[in-house]
């Protein structure tokens, strides 16, 4: 075996550190120019080379499983996402409480409707709603790291009190207060700020008809599960059919009135607070199914949400390894 | 090009790092490959900086995405695959901002440090 064999192969090994995309496209030409750079009569890399083509490698292995991963479709799904889910979620807790307090007022005496109501449990509410919705307004200023930053403390917050509630007596607790959704919807708009042109991006492709189709949807969600929303009242069989037949139609109008490939990832993005929120109001409500939920809990919240994940990460994944082979084809051409 | 130009404003917004500056100024005179490029930018730099082939190609792969550079051709010597890059109009407005962005710098440094010099050599130029 001849010295440039023996040095190629020596090569080749310390390409593995690279994606199998970069040494398809690369790999023959690297080794060309290390054999060229390399001494005469070598037969093993200089040190030098081998941590720079660790180094190299690495840095394309994480260039491609960050902002290089999700294709412009999905990037543009997480920035829709990150104006949508927040403003749908605002509009919600505005109109229900609204229509929630203005009931009690009537027709109970003041400090009799602050207990009725919960008080203090919907005033922890509007702090958690305003600390999740806020931060894309941030980033619609031009504020984009701060909103980031903003946005991860609801979201870290959550998630601690989250792992706190399985420790302690009262598994259900977090489910009883409604928190799980609030809980998804935080850690999405994080990520959806983080690896998406944000919320500027979203408002650029969105139309008034899906503005229209988003404010009729909560609104309509808002005053349906007025009554479900605090706690030991049963909801109703009505209620629960307004609420799907109000989130199909808005599903329908989110294709129709996006580009039908954003229209459609936002939808399994929404579905993962979405599901989490549907369960945490059939638990809360006596709907349906109430007892099942509160006895299983989160267990019949987070695998099915845990799927869901799965199902999104792997068309996401998919997608962006798809677009990348488009772009190499088309560099290739 | 697939990436629309949302998602290629990093660059153009955040200070270009020394090594890619050094790229694409090698390209500024023309198509090269890459042994090509690892040479002139010793050569520019004044041996102060020597890339090495896996920077290069990290480089070379994100310009690329980037819309920054593309393949201007390939060939085949001693049996070995030679591909060439080229500047695209995108990449050369990148670097003559990047430049721009430097002299002014450059200049406004000179200024505060030699007062006097400095005017001199404005008067002259």
């Amino acid at each position: 075996m001849n010295d440039t064999s023996a040095l190629e192969r020596w090569y080749r090994r310390l390409l593995a550190w690279f994606p199998a995309e970069h040494r398809r496209a690369y790999g023959d030409e690297m080794i060309g120019v290390l054999l060229a750079a390399g001494s005469e009569g070598r037969r093993r890399p200089a040190a030098g080379d081998v941590i720079d083509l660790i180094r190299g490698g690495l840095r394309a292995r994480l260039r491609q499983a960050g902002d290089g991963s999700p294709d412009v479709g999905w990037r543009d799904a997480l920035a829709v996402f990150s104006i949508v889910a927040p403003a749908m979620a605002l509009e919600y807790f505005v109109v229900n409480n609204a229509v929630d307090w203005a009931y009690k007022l009537l027709s109970y005496p003041p400090g009799m409707a602050l207990y009725v109501n919960n008080g203090p449990i919907a005033l922890g509410g509007l702090v958690i709603f305003l600390a999740v919705t806020l931060p894309p307004l941030l980033a619609l200023r031009g504020f984009r790291r701060t909103a980031i930053v903003a946005a991860s403390i609801p979201a870290a917050v959550l998630t601690l009190f989250r792992i706190g509630s399985l420790v302690g007596s009262r598994k259900n607790f977090f489910l009883l207060l409604g928190l799980d959704g609030y809980l998804l919807l935080s850690v999405l708009v994080v990520i959806a700020l983080a690896v998406s042109p944000g919320p500027r991006r979203g408002a650029a492709i969105m139309t008034a008809r899906t503005w229209s189709v988003v404010a009729i949807a909560a609104g309509i969600a808002a005053v349906a599960t007025t009554d479900l929303r605090y706690a030991y009242q049963a909801g109703t069989k009505v209620e629960a059919i307004v609420l799907a037949a109000t989130f199909a139609a808005a599903a329908v109008g989110l294709v129709v009135t996006l580009p039908a490939r954003v229209g459609r990832r936002l939808l399994l993005l929404l579905a993962i607070p979405g599901y989490a929120i549907v369960m945490e109001l059939v638990a809360n409500g006596g709907l349906p199914f109430a007892n099942t939920v509160d006895q299983f809990g989160i267990g019949l919240i987070y695998p099915p949400t845990a799927v869901l994940i799965g199902v999104v990460g792997v068309l996401a994944w998919r997608s962006g390894r798809r677009s990348r082979e488009t772009v190499d084809h088309d560099h290739a051409a | 090009m697939i990436r629309s130009s949302v998602y290629n404003t990093g660059m153009s917004k955040q200070a270009m790092r020394e090594p890619t500056f050094l790229i694409l100024t090698a390209l500024a005179a023309g198509p090269q490959h890459g042994y090509g490029i690892l040479n002139d930018v010793a050569r520019i730099s004044d041996d102060r900086v020597r890339l090495r082939a896996g920077t290069l190609y990290a480089a070379l792969d994100r310009l690329r995405s980037d819309g920054v550079i593309d393949v201007d051709g390939e060939e085949i010597v001693d049996g070995r695959l030679r591909r060439y890059y080229r500047l695209t109009p995108s990449g050369t407005q990148v670097l003559a901002a990047e430049a721009a962005r430097m002299a002014v710098n450059a200049t406004v440094a000179m200024h505060r440090l030699n007062p006097g010099t400095a005017a001199l050599a404005d008067a002259i130029a």
